[in-house]
C-alpha cells in the first residue's frame, strides 16, 4: 500500500519548473491520511448535535439486533449450542470488528456519489493518492457509535464467556479484532471497487454490511454445511468473529475445517485487506469522469 | 387544478417513483438477491433456534419459521434504509419546486413512497415462492377470510409504516441533518414492529409497552391474522386500532405539515 500511494504522494519536480507552480514536498501517505483525516474529524465535531445524533443512529441500529438476540435467547437459552455468554462474545467481537473496518475506512461508502456527481476529480487532482483521500473524505460518526457500543458490550461479554482470560488470550482478542475489522474492510473496498464500472454498488455493499451486522452473532453451525461454508469462503463472515471466538471459547471442535482455522482471521484479515485495496486500485484505472 | 386531475397527477408521481426504482439494473438484481439470501438465512436460524423444541410461549417451530421469513419480507417493503426524497430536496433547495406544484407536498410525498413500494412487490413475491418451495411457508389461516383480513390487515399496516416515514422525513423542515434520526427510527421500528422476533417472545412489559405504540401495527397485527392468532372479536378488534392509528398518523403529519411550511427554509433560494 504505502509503494502505491508514495507514487501518488511523491511528485517528481518538473524539469522546467513553472513560475507559477508552488514547490510540492514530498509527504508520506501515512502523514497525508492523517493530515486529510484531521480536517475531516474537525468538520464532524463541528456539528456536535448531527456527531451525537448520528451515533445514536448506530447504536440504535446494532442495539436493536442485540435486543433481538437476547430476547431469542432469553426464550430458548441456546442458539446451535451456544449459551448467551458465548454469543454475546461473538456479538461484540463482530461489532468491534465492525468499527476497527468503519473508524478507519468506512468512508468507502461514498464511492457511487464521488464517482457519479463527478467529485471524484477533485481527488485526482491533488498530489495523494485517491484512495486515502476517499478514506478521510467525510469521517462518518456514526462508526464511532459502533465502537462505543462494541466496547461496552465486549467488556461485559468477556466476563459473561467461558473463557479463561490470560494476557495470551486477551492479546488474541484485540489482534483478531483488528483482523476482522481488516476483513470487511477488504471485502467493502473491493465491493467499492466496482463501482468504476457498475456506478450503483449502494444496495450491494448495504446488503453485505446487514448480513454481517445481522447474521454475524450466530455461531456458523446453525446455517448448516453449505451455509457455513458458503459464509466461509464466499462472504468472508466466519472470519470476521466467528472462527477466533470458537479458538477462545474451546470450540474448535465444531468447526467443519482443521482446528488451526480458528486462528487463521489474523493472517486472512490482513491479506483481504490487501486484496480489496489493490482490486479498487485496479478498477480504479477504468474511472470515467461524468463531466467527460 | 381538480381532484381528478390532481390524482391524475398522484398516479404519475407513483408511476415515476416506480420507474425510478427499477431504473438501474444492477441495483434491482442486488435487492432481489438479498432478499432471498435473507429468507434463506433467517429460516435457517429459526429451525436451528427450534432444533429439538416443540413449542416455545405456545408458538410451534413452523409458525416460528414462517413468521420469520413474512418479517423479513415486510421489513424490506416498509423499512428501507433510503425512504424518502424529501430530505434530500429540503437539503438542496429543490423543495422551492415541489412546493410550487399544484398538488400538495404531503400527497406527492406518499405518492412518491407507494410508488417506491410497489417495485418492491415483485422481489417480495419471489422471495415469499421460494419460501414456500423450502416448505418455510404455509396458506394463511382461515381460508379465503383469512386471506381477506390479511390482505385487509396488511394495506393498514402499509399505510401506518408510510406515515410513519412520512413523519420521520418532515423532520428534515427542522433539521437539515436526518440521517441519525432516521437510523433510531429504523432500528425502533424493526425491533418495535415484531418484524425481527413476534412479540409473542417477549417479556410480558415490554409487549405491554410495545402493544401501545404504531409499530406493532405496521407488521405484528397483519402477521398475527396471517397465522390466525386472532380470533373473530380480537380479529376485528386489531384491525380497528390499526385503522385508528392510520386516522390518527394523518392528522399528525397534516399538524406537522401546517407547521413544517412555516419553518421551510429554500436553501440556495
Amino acid at each position: 500500500m504505502a509503494d502505491e500511494a508514495g507514487e501518488a504522494v511523491g511528485v517528481a519536480a518538473p524539469a522546467v519548473r513553472a513560475p507559477w507552480r508552488p514547490q510540492l514536498q514530498e509527504v508520506s501517505p501515512l502523514r497525508a491520511w492523517w493530515v486529510l483525516m484531521a480536517a475531516s474529524l474537525k468538520v464532524v465535531f463541528a456539528y456536535r448535535s448531527n456527531l451525537v445524533n448520528t451515533a445514536l443512529g448506530s447504536v440504535a441500529l446494532q442495539g436493536s439486533q442485540l435486543l433481538f438476540v437476547g430476547v431469542l435467547l432469553h426464550r430458548f437459552e441456546e442458539v446451535g449450542g451456544w449459551g448467551f455468554g458465548e454469543v454475546a462474545l461473538l456479538f461484540a467481537m463482530r461489532l468491534c470488528a465492525h468499527a476497527v473496518c468503519t473508524v478507519p475506512f468506512g468512508q468507502h461508502s461514498v464511492i457511487d456519489f464521488l464517482i457519479n456527481e463527478g467529485d471524484y476529480d477533485r481527488l485526482l487532482l491533488r498530489p495523494v493518492s485517491p484512495f486515502l483521500q476517499l478514506l478521510a473524505w467525510r469521517f462518518n460518526p456514526g462508526s464511532l457509535g459502533d465502537l462505543s457500543l462494541g466496547v461496552v458490550v465486549l467488556v461485559v461479554a468477556a466476563q459473561l464467556a467461558p473463557v479463561d482470560w490470560t494476557p495470551g488470550t486477551v492479546v488474541f482478542l484485540v489482534l483478531t479484532i483488528v483482523a476482522g475489522g481488516l476483513v470487511e474492510a477488504g471485502v467493502q473496498f473491493a465491493l467499492s471497487s466496482l463501482s468504476f464500472r457498475l456506478r450503483a454498488t449502494w444496495s450491494l455493499k448495504v446488503t453485505v454490511d446487514t448480513t454481517f451486522a445481522d447474521f454475524g452473532p450466530y455461531p456458523l453451525g446453525v446455517f448448516g454445511t453449505v451455509g457455513s461454508l458458503a459464509l466461509t469462503f464466499v462472504l468472508p463472515l466466519a472470519f470476521i468473529a466467528y472462527l477466533p471466538a470458537t479458538a477462545l471459547l474451546g470450540r474448535t471442535d465444531e468447526l467443519l475445517l482443521p482446528a488451526r482455522a480458528a486462528y487463521s482471521s489474523l493472517a486472512v484479515g490482513p491479506l483481504l485487506f490487501w486484496a480489496g485495496y489493490r482490486a479498487f486500485v485496479h478498477q480504479s484505472r477504468h474511472y470515467d469522469s461524468p463531466a467527460g | 387544478m381538480t381532484s381528478a386531475a390532481q390524482v391524475v397527477a398522484l398516479v404519475a408521481i407513483g408511476r415515476q417513483a416506480v420507474r425510478s426504482a427499477l431504473a438501474v439494473r444492477s441495483e434491482v438484481l442486488v435487492s432481489a438477491v438479498a432478499v432471498l439470501v435473507r429468507v434463506v438465512l433467517v429460516v435457517l436460524v429459526w429451525r436451528a433456534v427450534y432444533a429439538g423444541v416443540d413449542e416455545v410461549s405456545g408458538v410451534d417451530g413452523p409458525t416460528a419459521v414462517a413468521y420469520a421469513v413474512l418479517g423479513a419480507v415486510f421489513t424490506n417493503v416498509l423499512n428501507p434504509f433510503w425512504r424518502s426524497s424529501l430530505e434530500m430536496r429540503v437539503r438542496q433547495g429543490r423543495i422551492a419546486v415541489d412546493l410550487l406544484r399544484p398538488v400538495g407536498l404531503v400527497p406527492q410525498t406518499l405518492a412518491q413512497q407507494v410508488g417506491t413500494t410497489a417495485a418492491a412487490v415483485p422481489r417480495c413475491v419471489l422471495a415469499v415462492l421460494l419460501a414456500l418451495a423450502i416448505g418455510a411457508l404455509r396458506a394463511p389461516a382461515g381460508g379465503a377470510l383469512g386471506l381477506l383480513a390479511f390482505v385487509v390487515s396488511t394495506a393498514l399496516g402499509i399505510a401506518v409504516a408510510l406515515l410513519c416515514n412520512l413523519l420521520v422525513a418532515m423532520t428534515a423542515f427542522w433539521t437539515l441533518e436526518v440521517g441519525g434520526a432516521l437510523m433510531v427510527y429504523r432500528a425502533v421500528a424493526q425491533f418495535a414492529s415484531g418484524a425481527l422476533i413476534p412479540l409473542w417472545f417477549m417479556p410480558g412489559w415490554l409487549r405491554g409497552t410495545l402493544e401501545h405504540l404504531p409499530f406493532q401495527a405496521q407488521v405484528f397485527t397483519p402477521l398475527s391474522v396471517y397465522f390466525g392468532a386472532l380470533g373473530g372479536g380480537d380479529l376485528a378488534a386489531a384491525l380497528a386500532v390499526q385503522a385508528l392509528w392510520v386516522v390518527l398518523l394523518a392528522l399528525l403529519a397534516q399538524l406537522v405539515w401546517s407547521r413544517a411550511l412555516h419553518r421551510v427554509v429554500v436553501q440556495g433560494g
